[in-house]
């Protein structure tokens, strides 16, 4: 071989002769087909999706890092919202304050009775302003209790102080019907 | 060196034409003998794009011939060669939503196969064994080969069976790194044009030159003690 490679271009340029047999290229187009039907039935459907996808948004001239980019913002997005469904509500404000001091001690029926917690009674009533709300009796099985939920209710919310009552018809008696005779 | 440069700089062979254009010039001559106008690789495209997939198949038989020789010459074994064809074209049939026409079908398709077989030979590393094709009877009518085998007393190549001097070659592209083995294949052995190599490769034309002297020094090391 002499030094400008003629020689070695010539013995590459013979393998230009080494083909497969002639049948391989007619046999090829069948053997491709029935390879990609194969493949069609093991994509999974999360990969046909995704070609789609990015088939559908082809015609855009959209960047390769478009796609990236769209799915961290998608997912930066779902994750502020989870997190915000997920965080309970901020220890600060009164309902928290109360449900901390009050519902730890009273989370269970009291005994003697069937009826459970009237809880949403329990933060509507301490929060305030809002309308009275009244308890059955099942819900303050006593005075004491009653009286001393309050006093905690009125300390934490500063809110004056309510006497506790029972209301032993949901009608006061003063405004029920006079009896005539 | 600088005789050795000149030389790469002059295409394969004039006497030869290139592969890619003896084909082209075959295709030519049997569309004007029987005055059937095949439709362009821009037509088949745009119905393989449009969602005819038989279009698609026409692209398959037209180059797979030359998309084989592109993988074989790399690889030197003809089953993953054909294992590497199916995922090319498979992979071009996936992305040919995205086919924008900037370069031909046939650019874009060998980038793809280049691409696709660069990493497999880099993947595969030294385990690998030759799984070589025949070579064809017509190399007995090959002037290139006859000169080859007639020149001087005592040529090596002569006194070599043909067989033995497949194997030799083939080993010896397979020293070369992957991109040096690429820019050999198309240039050498199929005939393509720098210009053409370094749209494939993505590289300067400068780059496709210095990779191919590079490459031809190895070469010649790798056989000369076959010369010998």
């Amino acid at each position: 071989m002499d030094d400008n490679f003629t020689d070695l271009q010539k013995l590459l340029r013979l393998k230009r002769h080494e083909a497969p047999p002639p049948e391989y290229f007619e046999n090829f187009l069948k053997d491709f087909q029935a390879r990609q039907r194969q493949e069609i039935i093991k994509v999974p459907l999360w990969r046909i999706a995704w070609d789609r996808l990015t088939g559908s948004f082809a015609p855009f001239e959209m960047p390769r890092l478009a796609y990236g980019t769209a799915c961290a913002v998608a997912l930066f997005a779902a994750a502020i919202t989870s997190k915000q469904i997920l965080t309970t509500t901020p220890a600060t404000s009164p309902i928290a304050k109360i449900e901390a001091v009050i519902l730890p001690k009273e989370a269970t029926t009291p005994a003697g009775f069937s009826l459970p917690l009237n809880r949403s009674r329990l933060v509507a009533r301490a929060v305030p302003g809002s309308q009275p709300v009244f308890f059955t009796a099942a819900e303050y099985p006593g005075f004491e209790v009653a009286r001393d939920r309050m006093r905690a209710e009125a300390q934490i919310t500063g809110a004056p102080a309510r006497t506790p009552r029972y209301v032993l018809d949901s009608r006061p008696v003063s405004y029920a019907a006079p009896a005539s005779f | 060196m600088a005789k050795a440069a000149e030389a790469i700089d002059k295409k394969p062979s004039p006497a030869v034409p290139p592969a890619a254009t003896r084909v082209d010039a075959t295709m030519e001559k049997t569309a004007t003998a029987t005055e059937v106008v095949e439709p362009t690789d821009e037509e088949l495209v745009a119905r393989t794009q449009a969602g005819e997939a038989v279009a698609f198949d026409k692209l398959v038989i037209k180059y797979s011939p030359r998309l084989y020789g592109l993988i074989y010459h790399m690889t030197s074994n003809h089953e993953d060669t054909n294992d590497l064809m199916q995922d090319v074209f498979a992979k071009a049939y996936r992305s040919m939503g995205g086919f924008k026409g900037r370069s031909s079908f046939y650019t874009w398709l060998h980038q793809i196969g280049v691409n696709m077989t660069i990493n497999f030979v880099k993947k595969r590393g030294r385990r690998f064994h030759l799984s070589l094709d025949d070579v064809d009877s017509g190399i007995q009518n090959d002037r290139e080969f006859l000169e080859l085998t007639s020149t001087g007393h005592g040529d090596p190549v002569r006194e070599t069976n043909l067989s033995e001097l497949q194997r030799r070659i083939n080993e010896a592209m397979q020293k070369l790194s992957p991109d040096h083995r690429a820019v050999v294949t198309m240039f050498d052995v199929q005939g393509m044009p720098h210009a053409e190599i370094s749209k494939i490769l993505g590289v300067s034309e400068g780059t496709v030159r210095s990779r191919l002297f590079y490459a031809h020094q190895q070469l010649q090391n790798f056989l000369e003690e076959f010369r010998q």
